[in-house]
């Protein structure tokens, strides 16, 4: 790993954990529609892992997880776990979605309904709330439009930062 | 955004309102009940077929919540939270549908009474 590519990660990983921390001050996005965020950090996701690649990817999602835990929620409590399911299967969904015909678009819209199905089968197992599943078309239907939006930051904000970097 | 875009999010929506269209219809007729839990343990049973309008109090995490309850639906009136997601959601009636309140760690299920006898038995 050279040090440019050290240098460029953690830039992009600080960036992650601004995103998240500033969608959490800003309330239109955030709790507006109960269950349903949008997730500013996860263009930074989608931009990593165009830039670089599925390891790469994870790496900077776990970390942005355990560091969101340290600063913000706290550590191996119930928002913790729900943030991990929920990256683990997004990443998971967007390394394989990246290889087929979708853009980056459709993967990033993949990869934010899986986020929103990683959630909901934690918050089952962890709530003990079968019900839940009933809310998942909801929230599939939610994490189509916030996945579309994220989408289109990353295309655009990516163009910019190849051009720069 | 290219036409297999297109293709994938058709598909998704498609199964998205058939489901939703499904799920609707499995909303059980009959009286209902609303289970009340805080950390998994059953706190109070309200009995929505009384179709009475009353105020109910339970012990969140963070403090007292205040749970409506007004004919046959309930919602969570008052609770502290940073983000009060299980209050803005408003009511609900069906035997799908469920309160979550997170930084209370209360719950709310609605069960129709009949569910509830066959589990007895």
């Amino acid at each position: 790993m050279t040090y440019q590519k050290i240098t460029r990660l953690s830039m992009l990983l600080t960036l992650s954990l601004l995103l998240s921390i500033l969608e959490s001050m800003i309330p239109i996005f955030n709790g507006m529609i109960p269950g349903i965020k949008i997730g500013l950090a996860n263009i930074i996701l989608v931009m990593v892992l165009y830039l670089y690649g599925a390891k790469e990817t994870f790496a900077i999602a776990l970390l942005r997880v355990l560091l969101m835990g340290i600063l913000r929620t706290g550590l191996f409590n119930i928002h913790f776990f729900f943030s991990l399911a929920g990256t683990i299967c997004s990443v998971g969904i967007m390394t394989f979605a990246k290889k087929t015909k979708l853009s980056m678009i459709g993967v990033s819209i993949l990869g934010s309904i899986f986020h929103s199905i990683g959630q909901i089968i934690i918050a089952i197992y962890l709530l003990h709330l079968p019900n839940l599943i009933y809310y998942l078309p909801w929230m599939i239907l939610g994490s189509m439009i916030t996945g579309a939006i994220i989408g289109y930051f990353a295309k655009t904000v990516l163009k910019q930062f190849k051009n720069t970097l | 955004m290219n036409k297999n875009d297109g293709i994938m999010i058709g598909v998704i929506l498609i199964l998205c309102l058939l489901s939703i269209l499904i799920f609707a219809k499995w909303d059980k007729k009959g009286d209902k009940i609303a289970i009340v839990y805080y950390q998994d343990e059953v706190i109070l049973t309200i009995d929505l077929a009384k179709n009475e309008k009353k105020d109910y109090q339970v012990m969140g995490k963070n403090g007292t919540v205040i749970i409506e309850v007004n004919q046959d639906k309930i919602r969570v009136k008052q609770e502290n939270s940073p983000l009060h997601i299980c209050s803005k959601q408003g009511y609900i009636s069906k035997n799908t549908e469920s309160i979550v309140c997170l930084p209370n760690q209360i719950v709310i299920q609605i069960q129709t009474k009949n569910a509830i006898d066959t589990v007895v038995h």
